[in-house]
């Protein structure tokens, strides 16, 4: 009898490949990989394989076969929950993203905190790997050479979520490893084991509680809504002569904004906000989610640059919606448009 | 083997289990494994580095959890400081440890 698959003996793993541009995996890395808490259905490690169909008459209408096309891989960690350390100046264990997210590793600061912040020219490639526990004959899964492109974070519901989507260069498994091409094994000579003794810290927290600060004031008591969106403009380069593999990231214009949903009123701080909108003028933005000291996760947007609200009704009051509206550098050579802090 | 204690609100290694959820949490555990923890983010401390935070029996039963230091003494808070202080020492220098060995093995 074989085994039969359970999607809740799956463990999702990320480990972080330095800050080279290249492909290559160590077995190493994997061993020491992160242990991410994810939902079910939260992780797609999806194989980009495409068939190119062959183009001549055949003298039937019938297909032929195709060749191989160029390779690569998609992944998406959906409604993923941002799980501090719990400790200030611990990194948290999506640590690895985060710092594919912004491009180089966090800033620590002994027992205070840590601080991800943009880099243009670097880069932080990591793996995600899956493996069903336990049984290593299940195709075990993996993506080499991660390049985050989308990252949104849900604020204000019952669990502090993100999700956070990108490109690979490829995904192996366990079962064809034999078969990949070189470039494919992204260096490795066997496929990896199950990380034996992987470590979690933090606990889940809610998506509500904290300040948000808007143009100097704290508006969180009238905060219902609010997502935090980031484009990081990098992708990988796959369409070279001389790889069907993508080979190195390369880096377009990134894009932070954040949308708002207030609840309506004629108070001095909304009225604030408004006029500034149709002033085109621009502000910065603070969001602390958490109160407590190791579960705070700081948001601090520069020069946001508010969308005209629009205003609809619900059952018993009206929202003020500001939709997505973009933060920018304070000034020319900066990168601040958005630095993340957990602490 | 040596002893450890735990400086952080809530961890978990999954083999062999330890599940920490007190702070000053004292566990026994293999070098190998602790190291690899630490760098990993295992808030865990040597017990003699914990011992000279001088943390009292009394304030670990009072203050076990990050929500619950929010209300605590600011001497708890300076010994608090001082232990995550040795925490971030005590994994760099591991983390120093272990790029000396991996370097060693590339050469």
């Amino acid at each position: 009898m074989p085994n039969y698959n359970s999607p809740f003996i799956e463990r999702i793993f990320a480990a972080n490949q330095g800050t080279t541009q290249a492909s290559i995996l160590a077995a190493a890395s994997v061993a020491s990989a992160k242990l991410l808490r994810i939902p079910p259905n939260g992780a797609k490690l999806t194989p980009a394989m495409p068939i190119t169909p062959v183009p001549w008459k055949t003298g039937t209408r019938s297909m032929q076969p195709g060749i191989s096309g160029r390779q690569s891989a998609t992944w998406q960690l959906s409604n993923m929950p941002v799980i501090p350390s719990g400790t200030a100046g611990t990194a948290p264990d999506a640590d690895p993203i985060y710092a594919g997210v912004f491009g180089q590793a966090g800033t620590v600061v002994a027992s205070t905190s840590v601080t991800y912040s943009f880099s243009d020219t670097g880069v932080s490639p990591f793996t995600l790997a899956s493996f069903f526990h336990g049984v290593s004959t299940l195709t075990q899964r993996l993506i080499f050479g991660c390049c985050p492109e989308q990252v949104t974070w849900q604020l204000n519901g019952n669990i502090f979520t993100q999700s956070i989507s990108g490109m690979g260069v490829y995904r192996l498994d366990s079962d064809n490893f034999a078969n990949e091409g070189t470039p494919q094994k992204g260096g490795l000579a066997s496929y990896p084991t199950e990380p034996a003794s992987p470590s979690t810290t933090g606990a889940i927290m809610p998506g509500f509680g904290g300040t948000a600060t808007i143009d100097g004031t704290d508006m969180s008591l009238q905060l219902r809504s609010c997502d935090i969106s980031l484009k990081t403009g990098s992708r990988l380069m796959g369409d070279l002569f001389g790889s069907a593999l993508p080979q190195f990231q390369v880096g377009g214009q990134r894009e932070v904004t954040a949308s708002f949903g207030f609840v309506d009123n004629d108070g001095s701080a909304l009225v604030a906000i408004k006029n500034l909108a149709k002033q085109y003028g621009t502000t910065n933005v603070t969001i602390t989610v958490g109160t407590v000291a190791g579960y705070e996760v700081v948001f601090t947007l520069k020069s946001v640059q508010l969308v005209v609200p629009d205003m609809s009704d619900e059952t018993d009051f009206v929202t003020t919606s500001f939709a997505a509206s973009a933060a920018h550098a304070s000034a020319i050579a900066n990168t601040d448009d958005l630095t993340l802090t957990f602490q | 083997m040596a002893i450890y204690r735990f400086v952080g609100d809530c961890a978990d290694i999954y083999n062999p289990p330890y599940n920490f959820r007190r702070f000053g949490q004292k566990a026994e555990l293999d070098d190998a494994l602790a190291r690899q923890v630490v760098v990993g983010g295992v808030q865990l401390i040597p017990e003699a580095e914990f011992a000279s935070a001088g943390f009292t029996d009394e304030e670990l039963a009072k203050y076990p959890s990050a929500v619950s230091h929010m209300t605590a003494t600011d001497e708890f808070k300076r010994k608090k400081k001082a232990a995550l202080g040795a925490l971030h020492e005590y994994r760099e220098s591991l983390r120093a440890q272990s790029s000396a060995v991996k370097e060693q093995a590339d050469a």
